[in-house]
């Protein structure tokens, strides 16, 4: 089905674009930002192939994911306050010392 | 989509745009007759019309302010900041009034419509179909409410940060924190409700509010779960920044709040936006708790008295029964809101966040716990 | 071509769009209006797939609670460092390369897998309307359902000793 393959390719592009986003950028608030990207992508080739299959197992897992996702941001955010507290930048390429 | 479906849908929403509008233009001017009547004085009637050509002057009541600050802020100079985001300026105003207006399309606002009873000439065209009275009638319309809220709130926060104000900037994070608090004790005083009449469709939860509960109350919203009628009330107050929870704007402390750096129309829509969702709040309370829009002990054939008296009605007498009977309960609501703001004080900021996080969260955390254990007990 | 797969198609291409425009801008309160947008296209995208129940959710959870409290961060932390003159790291290069090998490597997987095995005998479709969705999600997944409530204790737990661990250092 087109359809399915489109959406599957819509998945790895945005899990791609969120992997280099990751990787590219110096935000530490926009690094986390494409984390979230990453499991958006994620999610979409959950739906897809709950839909294809035609089980449960798939959305199920989606809810899961919604539950670590909100995890995730309310610890990572809180660090990286602390982070950009403890340098007052939030470049993470001033987070080059390993000590206090 | 057939083209009788896409005929109804564009009553509705033609309907619906109708309602909602005029509720924003009328509460502006019963907000000033309302409150003066309240403290014993006369409201503002000043603002006349003269009719053309006589030295007739009709002031009605100071109905005309209302379109005499239409005009104003139509033609009001437009200023912008200096230095500010240009992309979250623009966005605020519509990510402000956007979900506002879509929430009100999983609002049910008449029962099932048999448009073939009513026009006998059009039957055929309709063939035999019934249209539940909603724009959309989805199966997860409680959490289709609670997801657009949370996108007017997004609105508010890129409002007030997108200026360059350090005022805007203030009243931004007050919204920002207030309205996520209070849309968590309203999302938790809802589902004492849907554990209750089983479902989170508005339209399902409405009719099964047209029954009766101990052989004579009507099985209403309230009547099953008063204590979360009354904390839904207190949030959804809440979640509209009025007073008493008016923080994010509060005119003594911040100038004008989040929309302090908004001029003329922009200014509009967020006032607009607000009176909007006073008519949103009032239908959801309506639909969840006070019995949608039926009449005590009525429902899509009439009305069903306890003991057994039934007084059938024709199709159009009920769908038109329903209509007013809707708006009617919504404009109560929108009367009592309005009767709370001119009567009590503002909250102090801490006060809010400890009234939501230490007060109303427990309670409705209780409520749940006691209409769960109850149902369990009923059940067993 | 109706209209129910324009709107995929266009919903889809907003998604690209949004991610690919959360690469490129300079400011992180545009980077988050980008990601906003992209995952409301995708709840468009879930909506009009018929899997309703992820749609909402996804608006209510990830637009709703996620990107409120990036956003509200992105407010409070509007520090003017060097991350918005610089955006990009000494990785750029490295990483499109990097991120073009990764995305041509799974379509090139994907083409080639295939359509997937539907086993026989699996049953009807499952309905994504809420009340069946839920009754089957708890009758089959309850245990992963009270895990997931253990782990948000974790993560708030966790969030409070960060704050506590921080205002310790502060004084």
């Amino acid at each position: 089905m087109a359809d399915t393959q489109l959406l599957l390719g819509l998945s790895f592009v945005l899990f791609a674009l969120g992997l280099v986003g990751v990787m590219v950028r110096r935000n530490a608030l926009v690094m986390l930002m494409c984390m979230e990207l990453m499991l958006n992508a994620v999610i979409l080739a959950l739906v897809t192939f709950s839909l294809e299959t035609a089980t449960l197992s798939g959305a199920v897992l989606v809810f899961l994911i919604f539950v670590v996702a909100a995890a995730e941001i309310a610890i990572a955010i809180p660090i990286v306050l602390q982070l950009s507290r403890q340098r007052s930048s939030l470049d993470v390429e001033g987070y080059d010392r390993l000590q206090g | 989509m057939t083209a009788p479906d896409f005929a109804i849908s564009l009553v509705y929403i033609a309907y619906a745009l109708a309602v909602l509008l005029t509720f924003g233009a009328i509460l502006t001017w019963v907000e000033r007759k309302q409150a003066a009547i309240m403290s014993d004085r006369i409201g503002a009637n000043r603002a006349y019309v003269r009719i053309p050509f006589t030295q007739v002057k009709l002031i009605w009541l100071g109905l005309f302010h209302g379109m005499a600050d239409g005009l104003k802020l139509l033609l009001k100079e437009d200023f912008k900041p200096l230095a500010y985001d240009k992309l979250a300026y623009a966005l605020g105003p519509w990510l402000a009034i956007v979900p506002v207006l879509l929430v009100f399309a999983v609002v049910p606002f008449g029962g099932t419509l048999d448009p073939g009873r009513l026009f006998p000439s059009l039957a055929e065209w309709f063939g035999g179909r019934t249209y539940p009275m909603q724009i959309a009638p989805i199966d997860a319309g409680i959490l289709i409410v609670f997801a657009f809220s949370g996108i007017t709130i997004i609105g508010a926060m890129l409002a007030g940060w997108s200026s360059a104000n350090k005022f805007s900037l203030l009243g931004a994070l007050r919204a920002g924190s207030q309205l996520i608090s209070y849309e968590l004790v309203m999302g938790l005083t809802v589902l004492g409700i849907v554990l209750i009449f089983g479902t989170v469709n508005l339209g399902t939860i409405v009719e099964r509010q047209s029954g009766t509960v101990l052989g004579f109350l009507p099985a209403w919203g309230i009547v099953y779960q008063p204590f979360a009628a009354v904390l839904f009330l207190i949030a959804g107050i809440a979640e509209n920044k009025r007073i008493p929870f008016d923080l994010p704007e509060a005119e003594s402390e911040l100038i004008s709040g989040y929309f302090t750096e908004y001029s003329a129309m922009k200014q509009g829509v967020f006032m607009l936006s607000e009176f909007i969702e006073i008519a949103v709040i009032g239908a959801l309370f309506v639909t969840l708790f006070f019995g949608g829009y039926n009449l005590p002990w009525m429902n899509d054939t009439g009305f069903v008295f306890p003991g057994g008296h039934a007084v059938p009605l024709s199709h159009g007498w009920v769908v038109v029964l329903q209509l007013l009977t809707f708006l009617g309960k919504v404009f109560l609501l929108c009367s009592f809101q309005i009767l709370v703001r001119w009567t009590l004080p503002r909250f102090r900021w801490d006060q809010l966040l400890r009234f939501a996080w230490k007060f109303l969260l427990p309670l409705a955390i209780a409520n749940l716990v006691v209409t769960a254990v109850a149902l369990w007990a009923q059940q067993a | 071509m109706t209209i129910d797969q324009l709107l995929v198609y266009f919903f889809g291409a907003c998604a690209l769009l949004g991610g690919v425009l959360m690469l490129v801008a300079r400011h992180p309160m545009r980077v988050a209006l980008a990601l906003i947008s992209c995952m409301l296209s995708l709840a468009g995208i879930y909506a009009m797939l018929g899997v309703h129940v992820v749609a909402v959710f996804q608006v209510l959870i990830y637009v709703g609670a996620v990107m409120v409290f990036m956003v509200y961060v992105i407010m409070l932390l509007d520090v003017r460092d060097p991350s918005f003159v610089r955006r990009y790291s000494r990785m750029l290069l490295p990483g499109v390369v990097l991120g073009a090998l990764l995305a041509g490597a799974l379509g090139i997987s994907a083409i080639r897998l295939g359509a997937p095995v539907i086993q026989p005998g699996a049953g009807a479709a499952p309905s994504y309307l809420v009340q069946p969705f839920s009754v089957e999600f708890l009758r089959e997944y309850w245990l992963h359902f009270e895990l997931t409530s253990v782990l948000l204790v974790a993560a708030v737990v966790a969030a409070i000793a960060i704050i506590r661990s921080g205002r310790r250092s502060d004084g």
